[in-house]
């Protein structure tokens, strides 16, 4: 029961800590976040765990975690309400070439970041951008003005 | 197929909820010649888990224990444990024929002795093993208790 409720509370505990940490963390991470991130899988593994070597253990762990998440996306699925508090929502950085310094404020994105982001698909100058949309996942699209194209981080690695 | 597995892992879990996989504690006894004899033990554990066995002598008639008692159990059983401390600590103990046996010496006047074994199930055992704990006074064995600890790999 406890391996349970501990693998719960740490599913709670981390999609708290993946929502605030925001949406370009995701995407993106420097080498040292990349090693936080790998420490606090080892630390995790712990906490579940704790001294339970069984399988049974372990596959309790990882089955209460996938039920979770298989509950937070249906949940999204049946209710937009719902999906906005259990994922982040897409939000737009650039709309007809102006840039929303506000946005990316909140996003905690430099306008470095975006041109950089920008030059990655092909564009150089954000005049031509209908829209800049920084995705759920982190990573940002763009729509360009002058032809009906949209195109992604991920298309640069096609 | 999706719908099933779902189901099945509602199931999996909701077991490990209600404790079917442990960790779970027995407890069973014998009353014989006004000696009665009572251990607690893990009944169902899992790899690597804090397990506690526990046995208790006591008269049924309130009388003081005898100056010398001897607890023989199955050597076989406690090979699955790895032990954190027994306590107290036996007077003697020794191992014949597959027997460990653990002679104490109950301070004067006292009606019952707990005997305390802290222990961890080792990793690496994945079977359930059956054990048996017996009180024997002046070399007469008095009340035998069994028990089985189940192990959930």
């Amino acid at each position: 029961m406890e391996i349970v409720l501990r693998a719960t509370i740490i599913f709670w505990l981390l999609w708290v800590l993946l929502r605030v940490a925001g949406k370009r963390e995701l995407a993106e991470m420097t080498p040292f976040e990349f090693i936080i991130l790998m420490v606090m899988g080892d630390l995790i593994q712990q906490a579940v765990t704790e001294e339970d070597m069984s399988l049974t253990g372990g596959s309790l762990a990882v089955s209460t975690i996938l039920l979770w998440t298989l509950l937070f996306s249906y949940l999204s699925y049946r209710s937009r309400r719902v999906a906005s508090y259990l994922e982040s929502a897409p939000v737009i950085l650039v709309t007809d070439g102006r840039v929303d310094e506000d946005m990316l404020d909140i996003q905690r994105l430099s306008l470095d970041d975006l041109l950089d982001e920008a030059r990655n698909v092909g564009i150089g100058d954000l005049g031509s951008v209908r829209w800049a949309v920084l995705e759920a996942d982190g990573k940002i699209s763009f729509v360009r003005t002058d032809r009906a194209e949209t195109r992604s981080d991920d298309d640069t690695a096609a | 197929m999706r719908r099933v597995v779902v189901i099945l892992l509602l199931a999996f879990v909701a077991a490990g909820i209600l404790g079917v996989f442990g960790y779970r504690q027995g407890t069973t006894s014998v009353e014989s010649d006004r000696y009665r004899l009572e251990v607690s033990y893990p009944q169902v554990s899992r790899p690597g888990l804090p397990s506690n066995w526990e046995l208790r002598i006591g008269r049924a008639d309130g009388q003081p224990l005898p100056e010398v008692i001897e607890v023989v159990s199955e050597a076989s059983y406690f090979d699955i444990f790895d032990e954190n401390g027994l306590d107290p600590d036996p007077e003697r103990t020794w191992q014949e024929a597959g027997e460990l046996v653990w002679q104490f010496e109950p301070p004067d006047g006292s009606t019952g002795l707990v005997v305390t074994f802290d222990a961890r199930l080792q990793p690496n055992i994945h079977w359930s093993r059956s054990g048996s704990s017996t009180l024997r006074i002046d070399g007469r064995d008095v009340a035998t208790v069994s028990y089985r600890t189940r192990v959930v790999p």
